[in-house]
């Protein structure tokens, strides 16, 4: 297995923790080079059909995280957070800032569960059949970035009050690549050269806040299809418990072999009628965007998606990075790519 | 190459496993290499006093990146009392706690629904401070990587990974005598105002949990990610802290012995820090199974800096190793651990 990165590497003298992609074996880094160099590439999208169903029953069908059992678990953080409020009360201890960062963690858990728990069967023989790991990595946390703080791998807020951060309207994200600046009551996805990040502030106290933190250590892969759940983002409650910010979903797009034309079937289950963003990007450099496509979804359905991406010189390896409106929530349930060699569409 | 994949599946669930980066030549018949293993610890050499040498200056604690800088301005005179008395090592846990308690106060007087601090915050900052620095220490070693991750374990939760510590409140952690952790091993019971180490096949780390007669509980998880190893280099900064309670629990350190080449001998030499004389077990563990101990010794460790040689044969080759060090009473840390391979 080769990687487009290390696992982890020296980023101005402080130590980071890379987020790899398992490259496929034909595309060797002189392959690689010779079509990233050429990033002539052509998106276009062919179909999309939505079949009816319940976006809460899809969350059902989710593995479940086994470190909590007396709230409901989900994606959506508004929908803990009611149970939470029922079942936890205030107290000397337990103040109202941690009951909506408790609801974020039992989110981001489903979240990293889910993302974790891909597995395909691959054909070895006639009657055997092999199960591949294709599970992502992904390591998550909210809480409160002043004291105690939040550190998740090499990211960390740093610690300042919620009034200092009120003023200046933004915090501080300290990554191995220096400082960033993440808007309060808001959210920002941290795309770095080798690394992938996604940070949230959905509340600010006088002295506490509420930061989160999510990153990407390794991407899960095509092709799966899921029968049961899906890949999904999260979304992140404010205070009230009425609205939320919206995580990214990265996979990784590698096609099978070297063709001129990459064909991908995507089946997306969303909450609400949404449009979503698909960005691929370098994977050797994340900032690096080669295109962009937007689609619209329809809510509550299984959104089976048909596009195609081509070029003269090659589809390479690539990341997919989908990017969802606030309030927005999606499970991926199936990522397949076919490669050809013959450049041209076939229409379907 | 590595000893496992980066994703494994263990009794059902996923497991992101704890790696040795290996060189393929030494891990070849590796059963056969760890059967003739023959490990030789030598005399430990004194080289400092613990009066020449009161706090361990090699190890790297950037005072502004891990104290909240509201907390760091206010207690300035007391933090730089403490930094040129005690270089930031060795503050026990309760006095970086008194510091940040006095600083930022539990809000008593307010209504429920206005406060923000509460007590648990301070034990937790106080953890978070000293987790962060053993973190940053571990990491400055080739490869290696430490995550960690503190707070309060019954709400909002502690997690880091794949382990994670059960939505427990502190009566019942205090009524049960500990505390689970979720890892995809199962549940591990954590004694309460203690720490365990977790030690399984694909997977090593070390939680510590405390609760007080209250509902919240602070708990924190380390777990090694990836070791340090001596492939590249020496490994160095493994730093050892007593967090307190009960048993005076202290974390253990983990790293990896690796070899270039195949060789039948190497000499290691160990240059180490105490706070006080101690007793420090040394074990080497399997690669492919880290539950499986090859072999195993205390030794006596004095106050202040000290030496320590060794010799490690193995036919036909000398296989890697998994090194585990815990001390018996207080702060100890290892400055390098270097190898040489004898041809």
């Amino acid at each position: 297995m080769s990687y487009n990165f290390p696992e982890c590497e020296w980023v101005n003298g402080k130590k980071l923790i890379t987020t790899r992609i398992e490259m496929p074996m034909w595309c060797t880094s002189e392959i690689l080079n010779y079509i990233i160099r050429h990033p002539v590439l052509e998106i276009k999208l062919r179909k999309i059909r939505a079949i009816d169903k319940d976006f809460d029953s899809v969350v059902e069908s989710m593995c479940a995280v086994d470190w909590t059992e007396d709230v409901i678990q989900h994606i959506d953080s508004r929908k803990i957070l009611e149970n939470v409020r029922k079942t936890i009360p205030l107290r000397e201890e337990v103040h109202e800032w941690m009951r909506v960062s408790y609801a974020h963690n039992v989110a981001i858990s489903v979240m990293k569960q889910n993302y974790a728990n891909v597995v395909s069967t691959r054909k070895k023989g006639i009657m055997e059949s092999e199960f591949v790991t294709l599970g992502g990595i992904i390591d998550g946390k909210s809480d409160d970035p002043y004291i105690p703080g939040v550190q998740v791998q090499d990211i960390s807020y740093v610690s300042e009050t919620g009034k200092t951060v009120a003023d200046n309207g933004f915090a501080k994200l300290n990554t191995p690549y220096g400082i960033d600046h993440v808007p309060i009551l808001d959210k920002k996805t941290i795309i770095k050269p080798k690394m992938l990040a996604w940070s949230a502030i959905p509340w600010v106290g006088n002295k506490q806040w509420i930061g989160a933190i999510v990153k990407w250590v390794k991407l899960v892969k095509n092709p799966f299809e899921l029968a049961k759940g899906g890949i999904p983002n999260v979304l992140l409650t404010n205070f009230s418990g009425t609205e939320g910010l919206s995580s990214p979903v990265f996979l990784a797009h590698v096609p099978p072999r070297f063709g001129l034309r990459n064909d991908v079937e995507l089946d997306i289950a969303s909450n609400k009628d949404q449009r979503i963003e698909i960005y691929y990007r370098d994977p050797r450099d994340f900032t690096k965007a080669l295109c962009k496509l937007t689609i619209p979804l329809q809510g509550n359905s299984i959104n089976k998606i048909r596009y195609s991406i081509r070029s003269l010189f090659g589809v390479s390896p690539m990341l997919m990075h989908i990017e969802t409106p606030d309030n927005g929530l999606i499970a991926v349930k199936k990522f397949n790519v076919r490669s050809y060699l013959f450049p041209f569409l076939i229409p379907i | 190459m590595f000893n496992f994949n980066d994703v494994e599946i263990v009794e059902g669930n996923i497991l992101v496993p704890t790696r040795i980066r290996v060189s393929p030549l030494s891990f070849k018949r590796i059963d056969r290499a760890l059967d003739t293993l023959d490990v030789s610890l030598g005399e430990i050499k004194e080289i400092l006093p613990i009066d020449k040498i009161p706090e361990p200056t090699f190890l790297k604690f950037d005072a502004k990146v891990f104290i909240p800088r509201n907390i760091l301005e206010k207690a300035r005179s007391e933090i730089t009392e403490m930094v040129s008395e005690i270089k930031w090592f060795n503050p026990p846990i309760e006095k970086i706690k008194e510091i940040i308690e006095k600083m930022e106060p539990e809000e008593k007087d307010k209504k429920l629904e206005e406060k923000e601090i509460s007590s648990w915050m301070h034990e937790a900052t106080a953890e978070f401070v000293t987790l962060r620095f053993i973190q940053e220490n571990y990491n400055q070693s080739n490869n290696s990587y430490m995550v960690t991750s503190v707070g309060d374990a019954y709400t909002p939760g502690v997690s880091c990974e794949d382990l994670s510590f059960a939505h427990e409140t502190g009566y019942t952690v205090t009524q049960q005598g500990f505390a689970n952790l979720i890892t995809p091993y199962g549940k591990i019971e954590v004694p309460d105002n203690d720490g365990s180490t977790i030690i399984k096949e694909k997977l090593l780390a070390y939680a510590h949990i405390k609760s007080g007669w209250g509902v919240q509980t602070t708990g924190h998880i380390m777990k090694w990610k990836s070791l340090a190893t001596t492939l590249e280099g020496k490994v160095k900064n493994l730093v050892c802290k007593n967090f307190g309670g009960k048993e005076d629990p202290i974390n253990p350190q983990f790293f990896a012995q690796v070899t270039k080449n195949a060789v039948k001998l190497i000499k290691s030499k160990i240059t180490m820090w105490s706070s006080k004389d101690q007793k420090v077990l040394i074990e080497y563990r399997d690669p492919t199974n880290y539950e499986n101990v090859v072999f195993k010794d205390w030794i006596d460790v004095p106050a202040g800096k000290s030496e320590l040689n060794g010799i490690c044969g193995a036919y036909p080759h000398v296989p890697p190793l998994v090194a585990h060090i815990k001390p018996k009473k207080d702060a100890f840390a290892l400055q390098s651990y270097d190898i040489v391979e004898v041809k």
